[in-house]
């Protein structure tokens, strides 16, 4: 079966997007926002079209006002300065969402769109919150406790992963999705691309980014192999499993 | 199909709203606690400041202005620059002289590090080692080879050695004592080397050795003596080849030592490895001495334990050296 909610896209902003509840706030609901958008269209005019002008239509349109609505609502509007990996990561929100506009299920149920959708964007919010409160001890930059036991990692991608993935088989519980068609390597390669788990230092930078990138990748599709094999119940498989196993290969390569 | 299309819309319509709904909110909501608002403010502040220097397509720059006198002279620059932390941006506010190149000084802005590791960067004693060096900025030898000129660390030279001052210590106590030696390199050649070695005491053996506390034998070379000879014959040679060693650390390449020269040897390989290559060249003025005005480049030291923040402020001070250097290069 096949997901009704832009699923990989929502996975990319639990990983990357939910260090605090700001802007998890803002990427959930643009998520949202841009799918429902993007699903009327390829409704309405999409589906007169040839195929090969469907899919690059969809794809372009979809980048680029994922890449516009997001620097017109964090620079314009809230006055955010975006770095460049951010802009990035937008772009591949925009092709994850196109990719569910184009390959997502067929028979289109707006209701349930909605409903899954808001259950994803609860699921990113409370992951932003859990992340940000265990790290500073705020929520939406709110102080609600001095605690001693902060800690930055909860910033890193190890923790956005392992959240992810769990937050993620909730879901498929909740939402009874039994061994929901995902791919994982559209979540984790932009994560590998932009944020390395390690440096070398006595190398030239390019050279060692390619080596990380590689390193991570190869960790990632060999533990994937052997999950194939593996006895994980239906809530578990696909997506969820790969982003928790790729939280663990971050965290092992990190203490490089 | 008709009717899905018409749901389509006003699914479309309540998303719309509700998404407006939460941008205003976050809009009035959102606390300046982050980089990213007391950036903006920091911006519009430095903005409406005369002098403000555009900086629209500079990345990692928040704003810059020129800092005039009475008479409308330019006296410096000052350039807000920012960098990815461990977590989040850290943000200095660099002041240029005049050149676009020398640091008069440094202010921390803003940083989410951790205390005890990265936050250590708003230690004045941190902060003072900017003052007065050049950009672009290295950690200490760290800097390229290739910059002549640099009076500070390591220099290129034609002869295979790098200039500069090579300090080495023992990681254990050999007998009692740890031992150190300091290799000078000018102008490619090993210039001086002294070694000695101090007990728990903070005695060193070279004292000792001279005022008759540390005797070897009533003949022979006082333990300072053979010391010296062993340097002597690595200033000769530019190398320790020949110091051949039997099983007991003793040579017969250097006339009047018997004192067992392994300790000797493995610390001279090392700071001769230090010396082909540069790295850990150390300023004659010692450790935290500043670069002087005339090198080209600046080292700092980095914060302990904080890879990631010494990154961002290397970053950062470099991007403001850069953009400065382009603006005032117009």
């Amino acid at each position: 079966m096949k997901a009704r909610y832009p699923m990989e896209a929502f996975a990319l902003a639990m990983v990357i997007f939910s260090q605090n509840m700001r802007d998890a706030l803002i990427t959930g609901i643009l998520i949202l926002l841009i799918a429902t958008l993007g699903l009327v269209l390829d409704g309405s005019v999409g589906i007169r079209l040839p195929k090969w002008s469907r899919i690059s239509c969809s794809i372009i349109l979809m980048v680029s006002l994922t890449y516009s609505l997001f620097q017109i609502v964090l620079r314009a509007i809230l006055g955010y300065n975006i770095d460049t990996s951010t802009s990035i990561f937008h772009i591949f929100l925009g092709l994850l969402i196109a990719n569910h506009i184009l390959y997502g299920e067929e028979d289109r149920n707006y209701n349930l769109l909605l409903l899954e959708g808001a259950g994803a964007f609860a699921t990113l919010l409370i992951i932003s919150i859990i992340r940000e409160f265990m790290a500073e001890g705020t929520v939406y930059g709110f102080k609600l406790a001095e605690i001693n036991f902060r800690s930055n990692g909860f910033t890193h991608v190890v923790a956005g992963f392992i959240l992810a993935g769990l937050g993620l088989a909730v879901l498929n519980k909740i939402f009874k999705y039994k061994d929901v068609k995902s791919e994982g390597i559209y979540v984790i390669l932009p994560v590998a691309l932009l944020v390395q788990p390690f440096t070398i230092d006595s190398i030239e930078s390019s050279v060692g980014m390619v080596i990380a990138i590689l390193a991570v990748m190869f960790m990632v599709y060999s533990i994937n192999k052997h999950l194939v094999f593996s006895k994980l119940s239906k809530e578990i498989k696909n997506l969820p499993a790969e982003l928790v196993s790729a939280g663990m290969v971050y965290m092992i390569l990190s203490m490089f | 199909m008709k009717d899905n299309r018409l749901k389509g819309i006003i699914a479309l319509a309540v998303v719309t709203v509700i998404s407006f709904g939460v941008i205003y909110g976050s809009k009035i909501l959102v606390k300046d606690n982050t980089t990213n608002g007391n950036t903006t403010d920091n911006n519009q502040n430095q903005q409406d400041l005369p002098g403000a220097i555009d900086v629209s397509g500079a990345e990692g720059i928040v704003s810059a202005r020129e800092l005039t006198d009475d008479s409308g002279n330019v006296t410096g620059y000052s350039v807000v620059s920012e960098a990815k932390g461990f977590a989040k941006p850290v943000t200095w506010e660099i002041i240029f002289e005049n050149d676009a190149k020398t640091i008069r000084e440094v202010k921390v802005v803003s940083h989410a590090e951790t205390p005890g590791y990265g936050a250590n960067m708003e230690e004045e004693s941190y902060l003072n080692q900017f003052k007065g060096i050049k950009a672009p900025i290295y950690l200490k030898g760290q800097a390229p080879a290739s910059d002549a000129g640099s009076e500070s660390g390591a220099s290129d030279t034609t002869e295979g050695f790098k200039d500069g001052i090579y300090r080495v210590e023992s990681e254990e106590m050999d007998n009692g004592y740890y031992y150190m030696l300091t290799l000078k390199v000018e102008n490619g050649a090993i210039t001086n080397v002294v070694f000695d070695g101090m007990n728990e005491l903070g005695e060193y053996k070279s004292y000792l050795s001279s005022v008759g506390k540390y005797v070897m034998t009533e003949d022979g070379l006082t333990w300072k003596e053979q010391a010296d000879a062993l340097a002597q014959y690595v200033i000769e040679h530019q190398s320790v080849k020949g110091l051949a060693v039997d099983e007991n650390g003793k040579t017969d390449a250097v006339a009047g030592v018997s004192i067992s020269i392994n300790n000797f040897l493995e610390l001279a390989e090392k700071a001769l490895e230090m010396a082909a290559t540069g790295e850990g060249a150390q300023n004659a003025g010692g450790d935290n001495a500043p670069v002087s005005a005339d090198g080209e480049f600046g080292e700092i030291d980095a914060i302990s334990g904080a890879t990631f923040t010494t990154n961002a402020i290397l970053e950062l001070v470099n991007n403001a050296y850069e953009f400065i250097k382009n603006y005032a290069g117009k």
